[in-house]
């Protein structure tokens, strides 16, 4: 424990501190930041989970089914089997990672301490990344005790033992997966995990309070479910512990504290003979090499889909917007979403691509490649794919619900918008290209960011407002209202691609010069 | 000019007020293997940089094959080789991806280059093509390197430490490919702190110290430089860098054990 408390206190230092700002100002501003973000996350959570809770306090007995609970228990169910199981799926491949990414890992290793205690060390620093659906499973729990009166005491005991019973069924895992995962894929995972883990959170906290307003839509759609929830043996099934837990079921406490015993045994057993200074091993597949005629093409697009932050972004500037479009039955929305997220994404994207030379530098200045190709690759590829995403939306707005055709003409100005986005982030990265990386990504400065996000914003909304007010243009409509419908994209137009023109030299000559 | 593969006159770096490298003037032929030495901070690195495109000089002019430089730089990188002493390379991609990229970017012949892969991956131990360069440790991404700059057979090479984090056997095969490539007619640039490497495997050393060029010729006429009669290439380097209060301190040192 001892080495355990000196490894966090010295050994999480691993970049050296922001010198601009006081060190105390700068923890309580990183502090009160991550605060901030949680209460962000929670504040919608407690609100929706309580009252979907009092929405759906029906007795199940009553609807007519042998059930002696409620009729919210279903999300008690159904909830931490998916949360928890997003969780155990984020948190093990993210520990696998952090263990062998660590760069002082070989020092650690010449130390003193136990194997386990430098595994728990470095894999607890993965644990952020199952913030989200573990927030959202404590929340769920603490609304239920609430809204159904429960023994609060017991509640929370029964939320920390599921917890803990996370974390070291994760661990365990983890500690068994180090053995045959390898660094990059386990990256991937936890990365992949995380955005699903996002992705689901918007599509939880939008959707299902809607079905919730339907007792019938619940019953039909789960209503089997109630006969695995009950019985003489429910408590032993894992996908019951969450609400048998926070019940304050006496016999699951017991069951959650043994097996975390057993998981904690394990891991200090299974870690202390475990090989950390690897993370690597062999494919078993050959691919060879095939020669292509556009290998700088293609190096993008290879380092675009393999790094799961850009996946999401692609993904999510399409589902959100889907799934505003499908609960507001209006592409309004929709259309401003994408139009919003394609326009930011590009900007964060081409930022991703510049990072990756980063990441390398100088070795890109090695090769025999025009500047002037490199940079025209590296802004219109992401403006190519989120022109893709805007277009995707707009086509499903389309078929889905009756969008006004004239929207698809907003495609011409957003590619205008797009791309200088997409030039624009090259643009603000290379303006200080020397600025740290924060791990796999880039580190912007808040008034860049605010620039970017400030920049897009005003563009985009320029561009898909003004179409939205032509589909509502009526003979009688003032003249203003129809000049600012019928002129402002194409004015935004032409705004952008001077502003790309003058943009992308600029990223040429500061490419050029930067050494 | 034509039988001169490496030249820089009055090679100049500075860095705000400090001067990484001052007035440095070379002239390698074509078959030489130049070793290019200094300690810590001399300015070696800056030199290989400047020399391969990757920073621009403050002041100077650098002429690869006789092309200068500052007009030719683009077809300057097609001819040479360049071995950073760090091995940065794209994580994202596989060792044969990266491979597949060079292939393009230098726009080789497939027939003649995917035997010497396969040779040169024999020779390196290089088996692990299939995975991501992220899994790689430094001397897996230095063997790397080393097989897309080698299997180039580039006229001139510049090599940053190339045997740091090589095992024995490929650090011995390394030396065996240059010496050949070498006698072949191909120039190398080598810079590396390992005096043994330099003394065995070099033509011309050049020694660098505080970005200034303090000695350069031979092995024997780096000798003749020796006030203290100094043979071996360590006890020279030690000599002209002004470092050769090593045994004192190591005796002070001993002294102050308790």
């Amino acid at each position: 424990m001892r080495d355990l408390k000196l490894l966090y206190k010295y050994a999480t230092k691993t970049s050296k501190p922001n010198k601009s700002k006081g060190k105390k100002f700068g923890n309580v501003i990183n502090w009160a930041m991550s605060l901030f973000f949680i209460v962000l996350l929670a504040f919608p959570m407690i609100i929706m989970f309580y009252e979907m809770a009092n929405m759906l306090a029906v007795p199940v007995s009553s609807l007519g089914l042998p059930y002696k609970g409620y009729l919210f228990d279903i999300y008690m169910f159904l909830y931490p089997a998916t949360f928890g199981l997003m969780a155990i799926l984020t948190l093990v491949p993210s520990m696998v990672f952090n263990v062998f990414e660590a760069d002082d890992m070989t020092f650690l290793l010449t130390l003193p301490i136990k194997r386990s205690t430098i595994f728990i060390f470095k894999a607890s620093m993965g644990l952020f990344m199952g913030v989200l659906p573990l927030l959202m499973l404590i929340i769920l729990g603490l609304c239920y005790g609430v809204a159904f009166k429960l023994n609060i005491l017991l509640n929370i005991i029964g939320l920390l033992l599921f917890m803990v019973f996370i974390f070291l069924f994760s661990f365990t895992i983890g500690s068994i997966m180090a053995r045959f995962m390898k660094k990059s894929t386990a990256n991937i995972f936890s990365q992949i995990f995380l955005y699903v883990s996002i992705i689901a959170y918007v599509i939880v906290m939008n959707v299902f309070p809607r079905q919730a307003e339907n007792f019938e839509a619940v019953l039909d759609s789960f209503g089997a479910l109630f006969g695995i929830m009950e019985g003489k043996y429910a408590w032993i099934m894992p996908t019951n512990w969450f609400l048998y837990a926070v019940k304050g079921d006496i016999r699951v406490f017991i069951l959650l504290g043994l097996l975390s015993i057993i998981f904690a045994f394990v891991i200090i057993k299974a870690t202390n003979v475990f090989n950390m200074d690897s993370g690597r091993g062999k494919s078993k597949t050959k691919k060879g090499i095939q020669i292509s005629r556009y290998p700088i093409i293609k190096k993008e697009i290879r380092l675009i889909f393999r790094n799961p932050k850009n996946i999401f972004g692609i993904s999510y500037a399409i589902i959100f917007p889907l799934v505003f479009t499908y609960i507001n039955k209006s592409i309004l929305s929709g259309a401003m979403f994408v139009a919003l997220f394609s326009a930011l994404y590009t900007a964060t994207l081409s930022i991703q691509l510049i990072t990756e030379e980063k990441k390398s530098w100088p070795f890109l200045k090695l090769l025999p490649i025009d500047m002037d190709k490199v940079i025209r690759y590296k802004a219109f590829i992401p403006a190519i794919i989120y022109t893709l995403d805007y277009v995707i939306v707009l086509l499903v707005g389309y078929l889905l619900i009756d969008m006004e055709p004239i929207i698809f003409l907003s495609i011409i100005p957003m590619i205008a918008v797009i791309l200088y986005s997409s030039a624009f982030g090259l643009n603000i990265f290379l303006n200080d290209p020397q600025r740290s990386l924060v791990g796999d990504g880039f580190k912007l400065k808040f008034s860049e960011s605010m620039l970017i996000q400030f920049g897009t914003i005003i563009l985009s909304l320029g561009v898909i407002i003004p179409f939205q007010m032509q589909t509502n243009i009526k003979p009688t409509s003032p003249i203003w209202y129809k000049i600012l419908a019928m002129g402002l994209p194409w004015t935004i137009m032409i705004i952008a691609i001077i502003l790309v023109k003058s943009t992308l030299k600029k990223v040429k000559i500061r490419i050029e010069t930067w050494e | 000019m034509d039988n001169v593969f490496i030249e820089a006159i009055n090679l100049t770096k500075k860095f705000g007020d400090y001067t990484a490298v001052d007035h440095i003037n070379l002239k390698i032929k074509p078959g030489e293997i130049y070793g290019f030495l200094g300690p810590n901070g001399a300015g070696k690195t800056t030199t290989i940089r400047m020399l391969t495109g990757t920073l621009t000089p403050t002041k100077g002019d650098i002429f690869i094959q006789g092309l200068s430089m500052e007009d030719n730089e683009l077809e300057i990188k097609r001819r040479i080789g360049v071995i950073l002493d760090e091995p940065k390379i794209y994580e994202g991609l596989r060792g044969n991806e990266f491979l597949d990229f060079i292939i393009g970017v230098y726009q080789l012949e497939k027939e003649n280059v995917l035997p010497k892969i396969e040779e040169l991956s024999l020779a390196f131990n290089v088996d692990y093509l299939d995975d991501y360069i992220g899994d790689y440790s430094h001397g897996m991404r230095q063997k790397l390197m080393l097989v897309s700059v080698l299997m180039r057979q580039p006229k001139v090479m510049f090599l940053d430490e190339p045997t740091v984090g090589l095992d024995a056997r490929a650090a011995r095969i390394l030396k065996e490919l240059l010496h050949k490539y070498a006698e072949e007619g191909s120039t190398i640039f080598l810079t590396t702190h390992v005096l043994e490497i330099a003394e065995k495997m070099c033509n011309r050393i050049g020694i660098i110290d505080k970005g200034q060029l303090i000695a350069e010729g031979t092995l024997e006429e780096l000798r003749n430089l020796s006030h203290e009669g100094h043979t071996s290439l360590e006890d020279l380097f030690l000599e002209l860098t002004g470092n050769e209060d090593v045994s004192d301190i190591v005796e002070a040192l001993q002294n102050e054990r308790p």
